[in-house]
């Protein structure tokens, strides 16, 4: 019963008669070692999950190739829909689909510590991003290594040491849960939507009724769980503390959706919002909730189109008084009469 | 601090450095007492990362039983003698009763006074049970017992005794050592080999293994189960039960080969606590072979004081249903803990009235025989999990329904649709085979210490039995917020 660790054990074939050395132990860790560095790399360069984790920097990084950017959109896909490129040079917007507010902070603390000369951050106040759907992002582990960098006190929440750990590919838990969805559907024989090419019928041909059907039903989903948790208020408040920490200016946005998304906002969970923003003295809010109501504005019922992200940074624009639509874009002349309402 | 998160990576080769570093110092004697010092930091600092409170607690109790080890090694005549153990016993298991049934004790009182009309208003106090003190109360009563049997010297050392009671890797949830066979470890010089550190390493790896796959891949499936409030069928009942029996032995067994891994890169040889139980064909067996350290504690300390087994056959039974029935309160302030001890004491009994005085393995192997020990492993399994079911329920109301439904026709009903409602196909699929690699690994390996006590066999083979590992811990492993190990709470 007692434990035992003899080097040797007679009977087994093949079996090592030599106890090992010091120097043989050190070299079969190296090649342990370097056996588990080329899985890493092999891992990191063929994966879907690191493919996107290489997208979503690089969406951080651009923000470098624009010297005289000093705005910043910041959210999740309803502002990642103002594509960088429709933006005016002074303008950058490092939104992503599936950001919270923890990322949110995450990247406008890593722009900030590297230096970015941020004046103005456009952050999003939609009321869906304190719900229950934004408590743990997809994208969560992508902004780990900007919080261990910037020696963040918020946002790692196993503390810094698992957080250095997640960055090495094979121990990261949330590529081994996506490798594990792939496994799992390999065994089922399914293949994700993009591969087999599957795509939403385009939101302009759905009729009235189908449009309210799907933007009630989004909107119910997204909608939930809002003032339920204290975590994304608490998000907002460090987001708010660290603009004015270095004097940015904060102008919360309420983005254009579908009026049967909207109205899917629970009751009093806009007023905890505006009460969120007014406790943070954030004063300038644009809300574009009713901005416009052509179908051909939008893609979904909560993400603008193109010619609704034109339109609608033809809006700020003007709210604001700064151009933040990029100088080769034509503004759309239908615009003003499709407005319905502009808070 | 738990042994499968980050900062134990980070802390443990931390302290190992130093500690070697440390092996530098002359003359040994003063090695040994750096050594023990940076044991002892290390171990408080370790225990502290849950409550810096409890250290006291800790500090108290090495501090008693410091005191009574000198006592009584200085104490003249058997009658006071007597009397400093009693106090030791006192103390600890004072203090042991206190924060971990005082509530229980206080709670069953009112209940048994309400059956009789009589409402009592007495408050229980809000005790929080210190982690691991249980481990710790047991393994330092084995020294003031031993002191007082002159199986070894008072220890004079105060950095070694207090570095013996805190020793980090088997502090919370042991093994639990004998204090003979712990204590004189940490009085000589320790030495590390290359055999030691690699099997040290290894014995962590299989841990992890145990732990990160094993044990909460299963905690998915069994948790999804037995936390649903509504009545479940049979089958599934069953199934979870199953799967729990897997996932106590991979979180408690997981854990005990990372402190045994831990220990032995420190220079230390800590006591085996499992040996492939789920391949036992009885009962006795199986307690041979389940947590070693505390099934011989209570063998040692509370069975033989008893009687043991050199009485008669009645007497022998009763011995039996107390150890075993003191050993499930052990386990909790909580009657699901006492049944399960009890019921186990019950197992044993056949065995007692109407087995082989003495259990003599058969030589020889014969494919005969196989259908023969198979069908006395499920049995002893199936056994097994039945009791399972109570150390796992939260009340006793809940253990009974639960095992009320196993034994109906509901058992027929198909699991799968329940599985699906509670998203619980797939990891039931990666715990299924979780649990194959283990059984597997356990069965090539079952001669030995761990099942990835490999170093016996050819380098191809080793190599593919190490890149398995580190390949399923690395795919497979559960990657929710990081579970405790269940035995903490003991």
């Amino acid at each position: 019963m007692s434990s035992h660790h003899a080097t040797t054990v007679a009977g087994h074939p093949g079996a090592s008669t030599r106890s090992p050395t010091w120097s043989s132990l050190a070299l079969k860790g190296i090649l342990g070692i370097a056996l588990f560095a080329i899985a890493n790399l092999a891992t990191y360069y063929t994966s879907g999950y690191y493919e996107r984790e290489r997208e979503y920097d690089e969406g951080v990084q651009d923000y470098f190739t624009r010297p005289h950017a000093t705005a910043l959109f910041a959210g999740d896909s309803h502002v990642a829909q103002l594509d960088n490129e429709l933006l005016a040079d002074d303008v950058y917007n490092v939104a992503f689909g599936g950001d919270s507010l923890r990322e949110v902070y995450a990247k406008l603390r890593y722009l900030l510590w590297r230096g970015a000369r941020i004046q103005t951050l456009y952050l999003t106040a939609d009321a869906h991003m304190f719900g229950d759907g934004r408590m743990e992002s997809s994208n969560r582990a992508f902004v780990d290594p900007y919080l261990l960098e910037t020696l963040s006190s918020y946002g790692m929440q196993s503390g810094w040491p698992s957080t250095a750990l997640g960055s090495v590919p094979l121990f990261n838990d949330d590529f081994v849960q996506y490798l594990k969805k792939r496994i799992t559907m390999s065994l089922k024989g399914e293949t994700p939507a993009l591969v087999r090419g599957e795509e939403a019928v385009p939101w302009e041909t759905l009729t009235d009724a189908e449009r309210e059907a799907q933007a009630v039903s989004t909107g119910k989903m997204d909608h939930a769980g809002i003032g339920a948790h204290p975590e994304p208020f608490l998000w907002y408040e460090r987001i708010a503390a660290l603009a004015v920490a270095h004097h940015v200016h904060i102008v919360a946005v309420l983005y254009p959706a579908h009026p049967g998304y909207i109205n899917s906002v629970p009751s009093g969970a806009d007023a905890r919002v505006a009460a969120e923003l007014a406790a943070l003295h954030i004063t300038d809010v644009l809300d574009f909730r009713h901005a416009f109501s052509q179908p051909s504005y939008f893609s979904d019922p909560d993400h603008v189109s193109r010619k609704g992200a034109i339109a609608l940074l033809e809006l700020i624009s003007t709210r604001t008084g700064h151009n933040i639509l990029a100088a080769t874009i034509v503004p759309d002349a239908a615009r003003k009469t499709e407005m319905t309402r502009v808070e | 601090m738990l042994f499968h998160t980050a900062i134990y990576a980070v802390f443990l080769p931390l302290i190992l450095g130093l500690y070697w570093l440390l092996g530098l110092v002359r003359p040994p004697v003063t090695r040994v007492r750096a050594q023990n010092f940076l044991l002892l930091v290390a171990s408080y600092f370790f225990y502290g990362w849950w409550d810096w409170r409890f250290v006291g607690l800790l500090v108290l109790s090495s501090a008693i039983d410091y005191g009574v080890g000198l006592a009584l090694q200085n104490a003249v005549g058997e009658r006071r003698r007597r009397s400093i153990l009693a106090l030791s016993i006192a103390a600890n298991l004072g203090i042991l009763g206190f924060f971990k049934y005082y509530n229980f004790f206080a709670a069953s009182l009112i209940d048994a006074f309400a059956t009789l009309g009589i409402h009592l208003h007495a408050a229980t106090l809000r005790v929080i049970l210190p982690v691991g003190l249980s481990f710790y109360t047991f393994q330092a009563l084995t020294y003031t017992v031993g002191v007082y049997r002159r199986q070894l010297d008072a220890e004079r050392d105060p950095i070694a005794f207090f570095a013996y009671v805190a020793f980090f890797p088997q502090l919370v949830a042991g093994p639990i050592e004998r204090a003979p066979h712990m204590l004189p470890q940490f009085t000589h010089p320790r030495t590390l080999t290359p055999a030691a550190f690699a099997s040290g390493l290894r014995q962590i790896a299989w841990g992890l293994f145990c732990k990160l796959v094993v044990a909460d891949n299963c905690a998915v499936v069994v948790n999804s189960i037995f936390d649903k409030p509504e009545p479940i069928p049979g089958s599934a009942a069953a199934l979870a039960a199953f799967f729990f029996a897997f996932q106590i032995y991979g979180d408690f067994s997981g854990y005990s080969h990372i402190a045994l891994g831990s220990a032995r890169l420190l220079g230390f040889e800590l006591m085996q606590n499992f040996a492939t139980p789920y391949f036992s064909q009885s009962i006795p067996e199986f307690w041979r072979r389940w947590h070693i350290s505390l099934s011989t504690w209570f063998r040692d300390f509370v069975f033989i004081p008893l009687g043991g087994s050199r009485v008669g056959k009645w007497r022998y039974a009763r011995n039996i249903i107390v150890t075993f029935t003191v050993s499930g309160l052990w386990h909790g302030a909580n009657w699901t803990f006492v049944t399960w001890g009890f019921l186990n004491g019950l197992y044993y009994l056949p065995h007692i009235f109407f087995g082989r005085s003495k259990e003599t393995p058969e030589a020889g192997f014969s494919l005969l025989r196989v259908p023969g020990i198979a069908l006395r492993v499920a049995i002893t399994f199936v056994l097994t999990v039945i009791a399972w079911i109570f150390f796992r329920a939260k009340t006793m109301h809940a253990a009974i329904a639960m095992l009320g439904e196993v034994f109906s026709p509901s058992i027929a009903v198909s699991p799968w649709p329940l599985l699906r409602q509670v998203g619980s196909i797939m990891p039931l699929l990666f715990a299924s085979a979780a649990i194959a690699i283990l059984l597997i690994m356990e069965f090539m390996h079952r001669d030995k210490g761990y099942a990835l006590e490999v170093e016996s066999r050819s380098t191809p083979a080793r190599w593919l039995a190490y890149a398995t590992v580190v390949a399923v811990i690395v795919c497979f492993r559960y990657t929710g917020s990081a579970l405790d190990f269940i035995y903490f709470q003991f």
